[in-house]
Protein backbone atom coordinates (compact mmCIF):
# COMPACT_ATOMS: atom_id res chain seq x y z
CA UNK A 1 0.00 0.00 0.00
CA UNK A 2 1.50 3.33 -1.07
CA UNK A 3 1.25 6.59 0.92
CA UNK A 4 -1.17 9.30 -0.36
CA UNK A 5 0.48 12.16 -2.24
CA UNK A 6 1.28 15.25 -0.16
CA UNK A 7 -1.28 18.08 -0.25
CA UNK A 8 -0.43 21.01 -2.56
CA UNK A 9 0.59 24.22 -0.78
CA UNK A 10 -2.43 26.47 -0.30
CA UNK A 11 -2.26 30.12 -1.31
CA UNK A 12 -5.72 30.92 0.07
CA UNK A 13 -5.72 32.76 3.43
CA UNK A 14 -7.00 31.07 6.54
CA UNK A 15 -10.78 31.57 6.75
CA UNK A 16 -10.62 32.88 10.33
CA UNK A 17 -7.64 35.09 9.77
CA UNK A 18 -8.05 38.73 10.92
CA UNK A 19 -8.58 41.13 8.02
CA UNK A 20 -5.49 43.02 7.03
CA UNK A 21 -7.41 46.06 5.76
CA UNK A 22 -10.66 47.96 6.33
CA UNK A 23 -13.53 45.75 5.17
CA UNK A 24 -15.28 48.76 3.67
CA UNK A 25 -12.63 50.74 1.80
CA UNK A 26 -9.50 48.62 1.96
CA UNK A 27 -7.46 51.13 3.97
CA UNK A 28 -4.71 49.53 5.99
CA UNK A 29 -5.06 51.97 8.91
CA UNK A 30 -7.62 50.54 11.36
CA UNK A 31 -9.58 52.71 13.76
CA UNK A 32 -8.43 52.56 17.34
CA UNK A 33 -11.93 53.44 18.61
CA UNK A 34 -13.57 50.14 17.70
CA UNK A 35 -12.84 46.44 17.50
CA UNK A 36 -14.51 46.32 14.10
CA UNK A 37 -12.10 45.85 11.18
CA UNK A 38 -12.73 49.32 9.78
CA UNK A 39 -10.73 52.50 9.39
CA UNK A 40 -11.61 55.70 11.27
CA UNK A 41 -13.45 57.45 8.37
CA UNK A 42 -15.53 54.32 7.82
CA UNK A 43 -16.29 54.11 11.56
CA UNK A 44 -17.51 57.73 11.54
CA UNK A 45 -19.61 56.96 8.46
CA UNK A 46 -21.12 53.97 10.30
CA UNK A 47 -22.09 56.21 13.22
CA UNK A 48 -24.00 58.34 10.72
CA UNK A 49 -25.64 55.25 9.21
CA UNK A 50 -28.18 56.89 6.88
CA UNK A 51 -31.90 56.67 7.37
CA UNK A 52 -33.43 55.49 4.07
CA UNK A 53 -35.57 57.99 2.19
CA UNK A 54 -38.79 56.07 2.90
CA UNK A 55 -38.03 56.14 6.64
CA UNK A 56 -37.54 59.92 6.46
CA UNK A 57 -40.84 60.15 4.55
CA UNK A 58 -42.56 57.97 7.16
CA UNK A 59 -41.11 60.17 9.92
CA UNK A 60 -42.51 63.24 8.19
CA UNK A 61 -45.93 61.53 8.01
CA UNK A 62 -45.74 60.66 11.72
CA UNK A 63 -44.82 64.29 12.46
CA UNK A 64 -47.86 65.47 10.48
CA UNK A 65 -50.06 63.02 12.38
CA UNK A 66 -48.57 64.30 15.62
CA UNK A 67 -49.34 67.91 14.69
CA UNK A 68 -52.93 67.11 13.70
CA UNK A 69 -53.23 65.09 16.90
CA UNK A 70 -52.10 68.07 18.97
CA UNK A 71 -54.57 70.38 17.20
CA UNK A 72 -57.46 67.95 17.77
CA UNK A 73 -56.42 67.32 21.38
CA UNK A 74 -56.53 71.01 22.21
CA UNK A 75 -60.19 71.23 21.17
CA UNK A 76 -61.25 68.05 22.88
CA UNK A 77 -59.36 68.56 26.10
CA UNK A 78 -61.82 71.16 27.43
CA UNK A 79 -64.84 69.01 26.61
CA UNK A 80 -63.28 65.98 28.31
CA UNK A 81 -62.26 68.04 31.34
CA UNK A 82 -65.76 69.54 31.59
CA UNK A 83 -67.33 66.08 31.63
CA UNK A 84 -64.78 64.75 34.13
CA UNK A 85 -65.43 67.75 36.42
CA UNK A 86 -69.18 67.19 36.17
CA UNK A 87 -68.81 63.51 37.04
CA UNK A 88 -66.69 64.45 40.03
CA UNK A 89 -69.34 66.95 41.19
CA UNK A 90 -71.97 64.21 40.99
CA UNK A 91 -69.67 61.83 42.87
CA UNK A 92 -69.28 64.45 45.60
CA UNK A 93 -73.08 64.81 45.63
CA UNK A 94 -72.89 68.49 44.71
CA UNK A 95 -76.09 67.99 42.78
CA UNK A 96 -76.98 71.59 41.94
CA UNK A 97 -73.64 72.27 40.26
CA UNK A 98 -73.65 68.83 38.64
CA UNK A 99 -77.15 69.41 37.26
CA UNK A 100 -76.19 72.79 35.78
CA UNK A 101 -73.11 71.25 34.13
CA UNK A 102 -75.01 68.23 32.79
CA UNK A 103 -77.77 70.47 31.42
CA UNK A 104 -75.20 72.15 29.20
CA UNK A 105 -73.70 68.84 28.16
CA UNK A 106 -77.00 67.23 27.17
CA UNK A 107 -77.02 69.20 23.92
CA UNK A 108 -74.08 67.12 22.67
CA UNK A 109 -74.45 63.86 24.62
CA UNK A 110 -77.34 61.51 24.12
CA UNK A 111 -75.79 58.24 25.21
CA UNK A 112 -77.49 56.18 27.89
CA UNK A 113 -74.85 56.70 30.57
CA UNK A 114 -74.91 60.49 30.16
CA UNK A 115 -78.72 60.51 30.25
CA UNK A 116 -78.68 58.49 33.46
CA UNK A 117 -76.07 60.79 35.00
CA UNK A 118 -78.18 63.80 34.01
CA UNK A 119 -81.39 62.23 35.34
CA UNK A 120 -79.70 61.40 38.68
CA UNK A 121 -78.32 64.93 39.02
CA UNK A 122 -81.69 66.45 38.05
CA UNK A 123 -83.61 64.24 40.50
CA UNK A 124 -81.25 64.88 43.39
CA UNK A 125 -81.15 68.63 42.75
CA UNK A 126 -84.93 68.81 42.83
CA UNK A 127 -85.54 69.09 39.08
CA UNK A 128 -87.96 66.16 39.03
CA UNK A 129 -89.69 67.04 35.77
CA UNK A 130 -86.36 67.18 33.88
CA UNK A 131 -85.33 63.88 35.46
CA UNK A 132 -88.58 62.24 34.39
CA UNK A 133 -88.19 63.62 30.86
CA UNK A 134 -84.65 62.22 30.65
CA UNK A 135 -85.87 58.81 31.80
CA UNK A 136 -88.67 58.91 29.24
CA UNK A 137 -86.21 59.42 26.38
CA UNK A 138 -84.53 56.15 27.36
CA UNK A 139 -87.54 54.03 26.42
CA UNK A 140 -86.68 51.17 24.06
CA UNK A 141 -82.91 51.44 24.48
CA UNK A 142 -80.63 48.44 24.91
CA UNK A 143 -78.94 48.91 28.24
CA UNK A 144 -76.32 47.12 30.29
CA UNK A 145 -77.15 45.48 33.62
CA UNK A 146 -75.61 48.37 35.52
CA UNK A 147 -77.57 50.93 33.49
CA UNK A 148 -80.75 48.93 34.05
CA UNK A 149 -80.08 48.92 37.82
CA UNK A 150 -79.48 52.69 37.85
CA UNK A 151 -82.63 53.31 35.82
CA UNK A 152 -84.73 51.12 38.11
CA UNK A 153 -83.29 52.80 41.21
CA UNK A 154 -84.35 56.19 39.88
CA UNK A 155 -87.83 54.93 38.96
CA UNK A 156 -88.12 53.39 42.44
CA UNK A 157 -87.12 56.72 44.01
CA UNK A 158 -89.82 58.44 41.96
CA UNK A 159 -92.43 55.91 43.07
CA UNK A 160 -91.31 56.16 46.69
CA UNK A 161 -91.57 59.92 46.60
CA UNK A 162 -95.02 59.73 45.05
CA UNK A 163 -96.19 57.36 47.79
CA UNK A 164 -94.78 59.63 50.47
CA UNK A 165 -96.51 62.61 48.91
CA UNK A 166 -99.82 60.76 48.91
CA UNK A 167 -99.37 59.74 52.53
CA UNK A 168 -98.63 63.28 53.56
CA UNK A 169 -101.64 64.90 51.88
CA UNK A 170 -102.92 67.16 54.63
CA UNK A 171 -106.27 66.09 56.00
CA UNK A 172 -108.97 68.68 55.23
CA UNK A 173 -109.98 70.47 58.37
CA UNK A 174 -113.52 69.82 59.43
CA UNK A 175 -115.99 72.48 58.48
CA UNK A 176 -116.84 74.66 61.38
CA UNK A 177 -120.11 73.60 62.83
CA UNK A 178 -122.44 76.28 63.86
CA UNK A 179 -123.46 75.02 67.09
CA UNK A 180 -125.80 77.22 68.90
CA UNK A 181 -124.77 77.75 72.40
CA UNK A 182 -126.49 75.48 74.72
CA UNK A 183 -128.54 77.32 77.19
CA UNK A 184 -128.69 75.60 80.36
CA UNK A 185 -132.11 75.67 81.91
CA UNK A 186 -132.11 77.79 84.94
CA UNK B 1 -57.36 34.02 25.08
CA UNK B 2 -56.90 33.53 21.34
CA UNK B 3 -53.59 33.13 19.53
CA UNK B 4 -52.55 35.22 16.55
CA UNK B 5 -49.14 34.45 14.97
CA UNK B 6 -46.51 37.12 15.70
CA UNK B 7 -45.88 37.98 12.01
CA UNK B 8 -49.59 38.77 11.57
CA UNK B 9 -49.51 41.10 14.59
CA UNK B 10 -46.30 42.69 13.30
CA UNK B 11 -47.88 43.18 9.88
CA UNK B 12 -51.00 44.79 11.37
CA UNK B 13 -48.92 47.06 13.61
CA UNK B 14 -45.95 47.69 11.30
CA UNK B 15 -45.65 51.44 12.10
CA UNK B 16 -44.66 50.44 15.63
CA UNK B 17 -41.90 48.10 14.41
CA UNK B 18 -40.42 50.82 12.19
CA UNK B 19 -40.49 53.40 15.01
CA UNK B 20 -38.93 50.82 17.40
CA UNK B 21 -35.95 50.16 15.12
CA UNK B 22 -35.60 53.84 14.18
CA UNK B 23 -35.44 54.64 17.92
CA UNK B 24 -32.57 52.14 18.37
CA UNK B 25 -30.76 53.64 15.37
CA UNK B 26 -31.35 57.20 16.56
CA UNK B 27 -29.91 56.42 19.98
CA UNK B 28 -26.90 54.74 18.33
CA UNK B 29 -26.28 58.01 16.51
CA UNK B 30 -26.70 60.04 19.71
CA UNK B 31 -24.26 57.79 21.60
CA UNK B 32 -21.85 57.70 18.62
CA UNK B 33 -22.11 53.93 18.24
CA UNK B 34 -21.38 52.55 14.75
CA UNK B 35 -24.33 50.81 13.10
CA UNK B 36 -23.65 47.85 10.84
CA UNK B 37 -27.12 46.97 9.57
CA UNK B 38 -30.72 48.02 10.09
CA UNK B 39 -33.84 46.08 9.15
CA UNK B 40 -36.88 48.30 9.78
CA UNK B 41 -39.48 45.68 9.01
CA UNK B 42 -39.73 42.12 7.77
CA UNK B 43 -42.35 39.40 7.92
CA UNK B 44 -40.41 37.11 10.18
CA UNK B 45 -38.92 36.74 13.59
CA UNK B 46 -37.61 39.22 14.57
CA UNK B 47 -39.83 41.72 12.77
CA UNK B 48 -36.91 44.18 12.72
CA UNK B 49 -33.41 44.58 14.09
CA UNK B 50 -30.41 46.90 14.39
CA UNK B 51 -26.91 45.42 14.41
CA UNK B 52 -24.46 47.79 16.03
CA UNK B 53 -20.96 47.85 17.45
CA UNK B 54 -20.45 47.41 21.19
CA UNK B 55 -21.12 50.82 22.76
CA UNK B 56 -18.17 52.46 24.51
CA UNK B 57 -19.92 52.42 27.91
CA UNK B 58 -22.60 50.49 29.76
CA UNK B 59 -24.81 53.59 30.04
CA UNK B 60 -24.76 54.01 26.26
CA UNK B 61 -25.78 50.36 25.86
CA UNK B 62 -28.61 50.87 28.35
CA UNK B 63 -29.85 53.95 26.48
CA UNK B 64 -29.75 52.16 23.11
CA UNK B 65 -31.72 49.24 24.60
CA UNK B 66 -34.45 51.28 26.31
CA UNK B 67 -34.79 54.03 23.67
CA UNK B 68 -37.79 52.35 21.96
CA UNK B 69 -39.54 52.02 25.31
CA UNK B 70 -39.37 55.77 25.87
CA UNK B 71 -39.85 56.95 22.28
CA UNK B 72 -42.62 54.50 21.33
CA UNK B 73 -44.52 55.09 24.59
CA UNK B 74 -44.42 58.90 24.36
CA UNK B 75 -45.17 58.96 20.63
CA UNK B 76 -48.01 56.43 20.99
CA UNK B 77 -49.68 58.42 23.77
CA UNK B 78 -49.38 61.74 21.90
CA UNK B 79 -50.71 60.36 18.60
CA UNK B 80 -53.61 58.59 20.32
CA UNK B 81 -54.43 61.53 22.62
CA UNK B 82 -57.33 63.04 20.60
CA UNK B 83 -58.99 59.63 20.41
CA UNK B 84 -58.57 59.13 24.16
CA UNK B 85 -59.98 62.60 24.83
CA UNK B 86 -62.90 62.01 22.47
CA UNK B 87 -63.63 58.77 24.32
CA UNK B 88 -63.41 60.56 27.68
CA UNK B 89 -65.65 63.37 26.42
CA UNK B 90 -68.01 60.83 24.79
CA UNK B 91 -67.64 62.68 21.51
CA UNK B 92 -68.11 61.01 18.15
CA UNK B 93 -65.01 59.80 16.32
CA UNK B 94 -64.28 60.10 12.61
CA UNK B 95 -61.97 58.42 10.09
CA UNK B 96 -59.03 60.62 11.16
CA UNK B 97 -59.48 59.34 14.71
CA UNK B 98 -59.46 55.76 13.48
CA UNK B 99 -56.15 56.42 11.69
CA UNK B 100 -54.65 58.16 14.73
CA UNK B 101 -55.86 55.38 17.01
CA UNK B 102 -54.37 52.65 14.84
CA UNK B 103 -50.99 54.39 14.48
CA UNK B 104 -50.89 55.33 18.18
CA UNK B 105 -51.75 51.85 19.45
CA UNK B 106 -49.38 50.23 16.94
CA UNK B 107 -46.50 52.43 18.07
CA UNK B 108 -47.22 51.92 21.78
CA UNK B 109 -47.59 48.14 21.32
CA UNK B 110 -43.96 47.89 20.19
CA UNK B 111 -42.57 49.96 23.06
CA UNK B 112 -41.16 47.02 24.99
CA UNK B 113 -37.57 46.13 24.05
CA UNK B 114 -37.13 42.63 22.65
CA UNK B 115 -35.55 39.72 24.52
CA UNK B 116 -32.61 40.19 22.15
CA UNK B 117 -32.14 43.72 23.54
CA UNK B 118 -32.45 42.34 27.07
CA UNK B 119 -29.89 39.57 26.46
CA UNK B 120 -27.43 42.05 25.01
CA UNK B 121 -27.94 44.45 27.93
CA UNK B 122 -27.57 41.57 30.40
CA UNK B 123 -24.12 40.84 28.98
CA UNK B 124 -23.06 44.45 29.50
CA UNK B 125 -24.46 44.61 33.04
CA UNK B 126 -22.52 41.50 34.05
CA UNK B 127 -19.21 43.00 32.93
CA UNK B 128 -16.79 43.77 35.75
CA UNK B 129 -16.39 47.46 34.90
CA UNK B 130 -20.15 48.24 34.87
CA UNK B 131 -21.05 51.02 37.35
CA UNK B 132 -23.17 49.96 40.34
CA UNK B 133 -25.87 52.57 39.65
CA UNK B 134 -26.31 51.16 36.16
CA UNK B 135 -26.59 47.65 37.61
CA UNK B 136 -29.22 48.81 40.12
CA UNK B 137 -31.28 50.35 37.31
CA UNK B 138 -30.38 47.87 34.61
CA UNK B 139 -31.05 44.49 36.24
CA UNK B 140 -34.70 45.28 37.15
CA UNK B 141 -35.14 46.75 33.66
CA UNK B 142 -33.91 43.50 32.10
CA UNK B 143 -36.27 41.58 34.41
CA UNK B 144 -39.21 43.76 33.35
CA UNK B 145 -38.32 43.26 29.68
CA UNK B 146 -38.28 39.44 30.10
CA UNK B 147 -41.55 39.50 32.07
CA UNK B 148 -43.09 41.72 29.36
CA UNK B 149 -41.90 39.30 26.67
CA UNK B 150 -43.35 36.32 28.56
CA UNK B 151 -46.66 38.11 29.14
CA UNK B 152 -46.92 39.08 25.48
CA UNK B 153 -48.44 35.58 25.09
CA UNK B 154 -51.46 36.95 26.98
CA UNK B 155 -51.55 40.20 24.97
CA UNK B 156 -49.56 42.22 27.50
CA UNK B 157 -48.18 44.50 24.76
CA UNK B 158 -51.71 45.34 23.63
CA UNK B 159 -52.88 45.81 27.24
CA UNK B 160 -49.90 48.08 27.92
CA UNK B 161 -50.72 50.13 24.79
CA UNK B 162 -54.37 50.49 25.81
CA UNK B 163 -53.36 51.41 29.35
CA UNK B 164 -50.99 54.19 28.36
CA UNK B 165 -53.00 55.46 25.37
CA UNK B 166 -56.44 55.50 27.02
CA UNK B 167 -56.00 54.81 30.73
CA UNK B 168 -53.31 57.43 31.38
CA UNK B 169 -55.21 60.39 29.84
CA UNK B 170 -58.40 59.35 31.67
CA UNK B 171 -56.47 59.16 34.95
CA UNK B 172 -54.89 62.55 34.30
CA UNK B 173 -58.30 64.13 33.60
CA UNK B 174 -59.67 62.58 36.77
CA UNK B 175 -56.76 64.03 38.75
CA UNK B 176 -57.10 67.59 37.47
CA UNK B 177 -60.93 67.70 37.31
Amino acid sequence: MSLPPPLPPSSAPEPDAAPKACVNCGSIRFSTQTKLPVCEPCRVAMIKHPFPFWVILASATVTLLLLSSMALSRERFHAALHLATTKKLAKQERWDEAYENYRGLMAVHSDTESLLDYAEAAFNSGHKREAAQALDTMAGRRVSKDEERRYNTLVYKFQLEQQQRQALVPVMPLAPVNVSPIRLNP
Amino acid sequence: MFFIPAPVISFLTFPGVIVHEAAHQLMCRVTKTPVLKVCYFQLGNPAGYVIHDAPSSGWKHFLISVAPFLINSILGVLICLPVALATAAKASVGPVDVLLGWVGISVAMHAFPSTGDAASLWGTLKAANTPWLLRIIGFPAVGVIYIGAALSMVWFDAIYAAMICFGAPALFLDMIA
